[in-house]
């Protein structure tokens, strides 16, 4: 069984990330060896609606906005229960950033940034987050092997 | 601590030892000493022993009025008695106090050893020495209200009739009892020896219009007069009064609410120096002619007088608590304002109210017609506010009292709201005005409480403060100046929804409605920025399903459901749900019993009954909950929505069916009521109850909705919950037919749907609202607003589009995809949470016995989960 990732540290995250969602395409960090795993048809995933999917031996939710695509991790970084596509999707204004994209744990409601995977309202916290792309109308996230 | 005579009868020698108070009495001023002591007395000084007569622990004896109305419990809400320093004893009389031996003696023949005596003895109702008195009852203990209550209940059964009741007083406990008795089910009457009402407080033009709406409420009075005997049949049953004028008035019930006289008894045969017209006189002190004995309340004489208030009880306790631990704290001042509380009538008076300071002058409205009466009394120049008097109109008390004695910044005549005026009372009051009389709580207290304890809530700043925690004539003021400080604050009285929404709920919602804006997109676009979040998504999901009823799920609103909305179940910790069919009232067969278990059993779901008689069966994936609906629903079964912010259960008793004591079938009625309500969505869930007798065995007042049958229909109770602020329901109306307690119903909770605020609960809601319960009756019952027919119009159209969820999503592929586990397997099971045994069911793991080698898992999971990083 899965034990939930947490970084203790999502300040350095934050410093180095790299990401243009202009291009449907979320990039977050992370070490090792990844490749990039068709999941679904576009066509399947309801704006606003997130759910879970199967990638590799990963749990993800994926979560489409009207022309944005994000995969998280499916795990509660706080229970570990495999939830998190089934929260609500939503932004938060940031400093000079305008509205980051977010999604809320259905179980204690912390929030967290699609885009970094950063807690809001708790520091210690971290989703994972996934790279995606639509490749012929199929989404494909980019997992670690 | 216990209540152990011997430990508390012995009194200290010298040196160390804790020095024994003993207090006589248990009434709020013995209340409030012993609250100040343990609060203050850090270095364990003083041992106390309050000794009381009445059987019931310390209550608020100033809200009589409520347990008359509803049989509100009044204990009040610090219980000092808890610390080890103080004991309580109940149900025994002290009978006599030797000064020289420094003991009081007790009925039950216990003597107490005291180094401070605190007499607290309060008033007794004076009852005059007519004929036939001994068939009177008098207003003053919580026994007394019980009995009257008890009392109209019977004759009302045994008569056949309303029973006709007396009261003997016009002040403003004659008054109170009055107007709750006729509440009650009796028809009331008033006799009172001078021309007019509450003439103690009122001059002749406020007695007169306040005369006006008592008429109107159905009271008939008998002025100028006073009762010469009271008339008994054969059997000793009351019949009718003789008044001075020898007119004989019928009467079933007597009631004496004609003055009060201290219980100075035992201080008279104890031989300490009484005032002139009775009670114990103190100094500044509160000493009595005995320096090691002191008075508070009621029974204590100052400047030659006795005051049946409470405020100059607190603070004579406030003081002796200080004394008594080597303070030098004084009482100077008596503040005599008063404000009736009897619903529907706006009476208040403070200061100066008959004008008798030298050079006063009045300024009066008045409309005796209609009721109204609004007069302030000024200094010679206009300037210096000195006293004030309102009837039928009260609002400009609670901003007025705290300037008595301050300067005026506009003509008083601006002051009056009747005339029309317009000028609000903008005064910035000073620090030191007192806002709550009742507990001393002064403008400044409340801004520490704003701005230094943080309290920004009317809620937690009364519990703070104190202010309003008494009488209550003093809340709208709190507010005010809660609203305004945070102004100033710049906190600008945030209700705001979210960061995303700058209205408030109810301002939204309105809007919404107006605009017949049917998406959240829409509404996003028009009123907000961003993309919404877990606050305002799920606000106007509420929103959008208490306008257009309708599949839950669709057209887009689906991504706005709070984690229990969306999937139609309610989530639990380790991300399965939970199932809850409806059961109305309660009521359900053995074979739908069989069915619930046969499904529990196949699914493998632990169950548990829940506080809402109803079954939870947990631990259902995500995609097994369609299955087990299909089967709930083909046995008959639908949703009970415990997962929604809408009704959740009518509780019931098994009624008059059964019980041998029911009145009214409360499980026909609960039926009705669940099934009528069910699928209403409010901005929090609500419950409902519904008991056969007043026995109230399904804890009706409990609930949000809670009625109660009586002989003759039932009492409609709103506004109560349980939760970690449990509140009391409060009488909105009785003796209802079935459909008035519909029609009521209807009113009152669309008015709440209309009006609150997100996630507030109906009792918060009223106590939030200006004028609470009262408002809430003029505008459901007395249909002040005009509003009585599209409210119940509203609820109409909801119960008309009313349908299953359950059944509508099992009839429709698409929304059967929203239960998939995974897009790309759906129905590969997504759990990764290992359970264990316990009771003969199951639980999820723990995370330590998931850790534990030795732990017995009764499933682990086969599905990919991330393996440990
Ligand atoms: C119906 C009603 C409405 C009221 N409304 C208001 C209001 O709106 N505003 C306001 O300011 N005030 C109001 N009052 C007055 C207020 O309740 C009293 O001022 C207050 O209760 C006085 O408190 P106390 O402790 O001095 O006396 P009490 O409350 O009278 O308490 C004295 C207690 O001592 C007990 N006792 C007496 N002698 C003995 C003995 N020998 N041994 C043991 N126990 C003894 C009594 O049984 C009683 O329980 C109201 C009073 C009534 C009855
Ligand atoms: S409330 Fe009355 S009717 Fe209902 S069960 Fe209790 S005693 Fe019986």
């Amino acid at each position: 069984m899965g034990v939930p990732q947490r970084r203790k540290d999502p300040m350095t995250l934050l410093e180095t990330r790299q990401y243009d969602s202009r291009q449907h395409e979320a990039s977050c960090l992370g070490e090792g060896e990844r490749e990039w795993v068709p999941v679904c048809p576009r066509a399947e995933l309801e704006n606003g609606w997130a759910e879970a999917a199967l990638a590799g031996r990963h749990q993800v939710a994926l979560v489409a906005l009207a022309d944005e695509l994000y995969a998280v991790s499916h795990l509660d970084p706080h229970t570990g229960a495999p939830v998190m596509a089934r929260g609500i999707v939503g932004s938060r204004k940031a400093e000079g950033e305008g509205h980051r994209p977010t999604i809320a744990s259905p179980l204690l409601k912390q929030v967290y940034d699609l885009q970094t995977g950063l807690c809001y309202s708790d520091p210690t916290l971290f989703l994972e987050c996934f790279r995606t792309r639509i490749v012929d109308d199929v989404i494909e996230v980019e997992v670690p092997v | 601590m216990s209540h152990d005579v011997t430990s508390s009868s012995s009194r200290s020698s010298a040196g160390t030892a804790p020095r024994h108070v003993v207090v006589v009495g248990g009434g709020p001023a013995a209340h409030r000493l012993a609250e100040a002591l343990t609060t203050r007395d850090v270095a364990g000084a003083l041992r106390v022993t309050v000794i009381s007569e009445e059987r019931h622990s310390p209550y608020d004896r100033v809200a009589l009025s409520r347990r008359l109305e509803g049989r509100d419990d009044l204990t009040l809400a610090t219980a000092p008695w808890e610390s080890d320093t103080v004991t309580l004893l109940l149900g025994d009389r002290v009978t006599g106090i030797d000064r020289e031996a420094r003991t009081v003696t007790t009925e039950s023949g216990v003597s107490i050893e005291w180094d401070e005596l605190v007499l607290a003895t309060g008033s007794h109702a004076f009852v005059p020495p007519i004929d036939g008195v001994e068939h009177a009852r008098v207003y003053r203990t919580i026994d007394d209200v019980d009995w009257l209550v008890d009392e109209v209940d019977r004759l009302a059964t045994s008569l056949g009739r309303r029973p006709r009741v007396l009261v003997a007083g016009g002040g403003l406990l004659g008054l109170e009892a009055a107007g709750g008795l006729q509440r009650r089910g009796a028809d009331a009457a008033i006799v009172n020896s001078a021309g007019w009402l509450m003439n103690a407080q009122l001059d002749e033009g406020a007695g007169q219009a306040l005369g006006k709406i008592i008429e109107s409420q159905g009271i008939e009075l008998h002025l100028a007069q006073m009762p010469r005997a009271v008339h008994v049949d054969a059997a000793g049953a009351v019949t009718s009064v003789e008044l001075t004028n020898h007119k004989h008035v019928p009467a079933d019930l007597v009631v004496f609410a004609i003055g009060i006289r201290p219980r100075d008894e035992l201080a008279r045969a104890a031989g300490l120096e009484i005032g002139e017209r009775g009670g114990l006189v103190i100094g500044t002190d509160c000493r009595t002619s005995d320096a090691r004995i002191w008075a508070i309340g009621e029974v204590a004489c100052f400047e030659g007088r006795c005051v049946g208030l409470v405020a100059p009880a607190n603070a004579m306790a406030e003081v002796v608590a200080d004394r008594l631990l080597g303070g030098a704290a004084e009482f100077t001042s008596v503040d005599d304002a008063t404000k009736l509380k009897l619903s529907g009538v706006d009476v208040a008076s403070f200061g100066d109210t008959r004008a008798e300071l030298p050079g006063a002058l009045e300024v009066v409205y008045a409309d005796p017609a209609r009721g109204l009466y609004q007069k302030l009394v000024v200094s010679d120049d206009a300037r210096t506010l000195l006293g004030g008097v309102f009837v039928g109109d009260a609002e400009p008390y609670a901003a007025l009292r705290p300037l008595l004695g301050a300067q005026l910044s506009a003509d008083p005549g601006a002051y009056l709201s009747v005339a029309g005026a317009s000028a609000p009372v903008d005064d910035e009051l000073p620090d030191a005005a007192l806002v709550c009389s009742c507990n001393a709580v002064t403008a400044g207290d409340i801004r520490a409480g704003i701005h230094e304890e943080g309290c920004t809530e009317l809620g937690t700043l009364k519990t703070c403060t104190r202010a309003g925690t008494q009488c209550g004539s003093c809340v709208p003021l709190v507010k005010k100046l809660l609203e305004g400080e945070l102004t100033k604050a710049g906190i600008a009285v945030n209700n705001a929804l979210c960061e995303h929404f700058s209205m408030s709920r109810q301002e939204l919602f309105d809007s919404v409605r107006v605009l017949e804006l049917t998406s959240f997109e829409e509404i996003l676009t028009r009123f907000g920025e961003g993309h919404g979040c877990d606050v305002c998504k799920p606000a106007i999901a509420s929103m959008l399903a208490s306008h257009f009823d309708g599949y839950i799920l669709d057209s887009g609103r689906g991504g706005l459901q709070d984690t229990n909305d969306r999937a139609l179940a309610n989530m639990q910790k380790d991300g399965t749900y939970s199932v809850v069919p409806r059961i109305p009232g309660g009521e359900i067969s053995p074979a739908k019993l069989a069915v619930i278990a046969q499904v529990a059993t196949d699914f493998g779901l632990y169950t548990k009954i829940t506080g809402g008689q109803r079954i939870d069966m947990f631990g259902a994936r995500l995609d097994q909950l369609p299955d087990i609906w299909r089967r709930l629903v083909d046995a008959g079964f639908e949703s009970g929505q415990a997962y929604g912010k809408a009704l959740r259960n009518v509780k019931s008793c098994v009624g008059s069916t059964w019980c041998r004591f029911g009145v009214q079938d409360s499980v026909a009625m609960a039926i009705r009521l669940e099934l009528r309500y069910r699928g209403l969505r409010a901005p929090h869930k609500f419950k409902f109850g519904v008991s056969g007798c007043a026995r109230e065995c399904a804890e009706a007042r409990a609930k949000d909705v809670g009625v109660i049958a009586t002989d003759q229909g039932w009492n409609l109770y709103v506004g109560g919950n349980g939760g970690f602020q449990p509140t009391h329901a409060q009488l909105l109306a009785a003796d209802l037919d079935d459909d008035a307690l519909i029609r009521y119903i209807d009113r009152y909770m669309i008015y709440y749907i209309r009006t609150a605020d997100r996630l507030q609960r109906t009792a918060r809601w009223m106590e939030e609202l200006p004028g609470g319960i009262d408002h809430v009756r003029e505008v459901v019952v007395e249909d002040s607003l005009g509003l009585g027919a599209e409210l119940e119009a509203a609820m109409a159209k909801h119960i008309g589009s009313y349908q299953d969820e359950w059944a509508a999503t099992l009839a429709d592929p698409e929304r059967l995809r929203r239960f998939r586990s995974f897009v790309n397997a759906p129905e590969a099971p997504d759990v990764g949470f290992p359970r264990v045994a316990e009771r003969e069911q199951w639980r999820p793991a723990t995370a330590e016995e998931v850790a534990d080698p030795s732990t017995v898992l009764l499933s682990g999971s086969t599905i990919p989960v991330r393996s440990g990083s």
